[in-house]
């Protein structure tokens, strides 16, 4: 309804739902949307928000935030949505690197968590030379450190349960495009085609028709999230049978290029 | 009693998020340690399964909020 204002609670899987709602349908209807996160909860701003929202679309962690039903309008509408990641292609993921600094231009700075691994950040703690640190790590097998065939299971017996809270299937989505190049860019930056699957739901329970979210993805060339993309080791590539050549397979980073594995091992 | 101590418990976890071992006492929450998500709490468990030789129900280890909790889970508490 004209006026409404629609809060996207989460991290940026919500922030891409809210932008491209606000791109394709927002305006048209008269809607205002906001997005917050789970640290800008508790500001008096976040706080205001979430309190006076129509409608609130919140995104579903294995680790929920804490709420108190004061923080919440009785009266609006909640929608819900799963986290969708991928740690079975990156199981030392997450972990900013020790020299990483927020910058003004890049607030997570240019080493965040999203493109981490802690296995080369315990390496770079113990200043072992780059082209070391590539030989120790190129030549591990990753499967003798993690399970991956176990960590793969895990990974989306969580998706299952999370989809299972809010009504989703992206598990089953995940598998049936498993061997898809690019189906995640990081380990929380899903890919077009999954994007998509989160959308259709989500919006059509905000009343948008199937004619009007089909189009608005055919407008959508790629995902809505950063370019930047987390290299996939090459004995993972390998345990899994994925279909990218682990030798020249080149993944993008931020605006300074694209690199390949080894690249960005060596790179401090 | 135990087969392991709750401080041999947290010098794996230290180790995986490449922190002090004093870093890891028993009210550290995944919010504490940078690194600690969801994704890397999966591969945590496995470590530390495999580490003690021990089955932790994945379920309940979503569930705990702390490394003390997790102790817990580990011994059979």
């Amino acid at each position: 309804m004209a006026g409404e204002k629609i809060v996207f609670f989460g991290n940026c899987q919500a922030t891409a739902l809210a932008n491209v709602y606000s791109n394709f349908f927002a305006f048209e209807r008269e809607q205002k949307v906001f997005r917050i996160n789970g640290q800008e909860r508790g500001t008096d701003e976040g706080r205001e928000l979430l309190s006076s929202a129509d409608i609130v679309i919140w995104q579903h962690f294995d680790f929920p935030p804490k709420m108190s039903q004061a923080e919440i309008n009785p009266k609006s509408k909640h929608i819900y949505f799963p986290m969708v990641t991928c740690g079975w292609l990156w199981p030392f993921a997450g972990q900013e690197r020790p020299s990483n600094e927020r910058i003004p231009e890049r607030l997570s700075g240019p080493y965040p968590g999203e493109l981490g691994d802690r296995y080369l950040n315990r390496m770079i703690q113990e200043e072992v030379a780059p082209q070391a640190a590539l030989d120790m790590y190129k030549n591990m097998d990753i499967n003798k450190d993690v399970n991956l065939d176990r960590f793969l299971e895990l990974n989306l017996s969580r998706q299952r349960k999370r989809d299972a809270a809010t009504g989703f299937d992206i598990a089953s989505c995940i598998e049936k495009n498993f061997f898809e190049r690019r189906l995640f860019l990081t380990p929380n930056h899903p890919g077009l085609t999954l994007f998509a699957a989160v959308v259709r739901v989500v919006y059509q329970q905000l009343g948008i028709s199937s004619v009007d979210i089909d189009f608005a993805l055919s407008c959508i060339e790629r995902t809505p999230f950063p370019t930047e993309e987390t290299p996939i080791h090459p004995s993972v590539i390998s345990h899994y049978k994925i279909p990218l050549d682990a030798e020249v397979e080149k993944y993008s980073y931020f605006q300074e290029g694209e690199f390949t594995f080894d690249q960005f091992v060596c790179r401090k | 009693m135990a087969k392991f101590t709750f401080e041999e418990f947290s010098r794996v976890i230290a180790a995986e998020f490449n922190v002090p071992a004093s870093q890891i006492i028993y009210v550290t929450t995944a919010s504490d340690i940078d690194g600690w998500d969801s994704i890397s709490h999966a591969t945590l468990i496995m470590k530390l399964e495999s580490a003690f030789n021990v089955t932790i129900d994945m379920d309940a280890a979503f569930s705990a909020e702390s490394a003390g909790e997790l102790y817990a889970l580990a011994i059979g508490g």
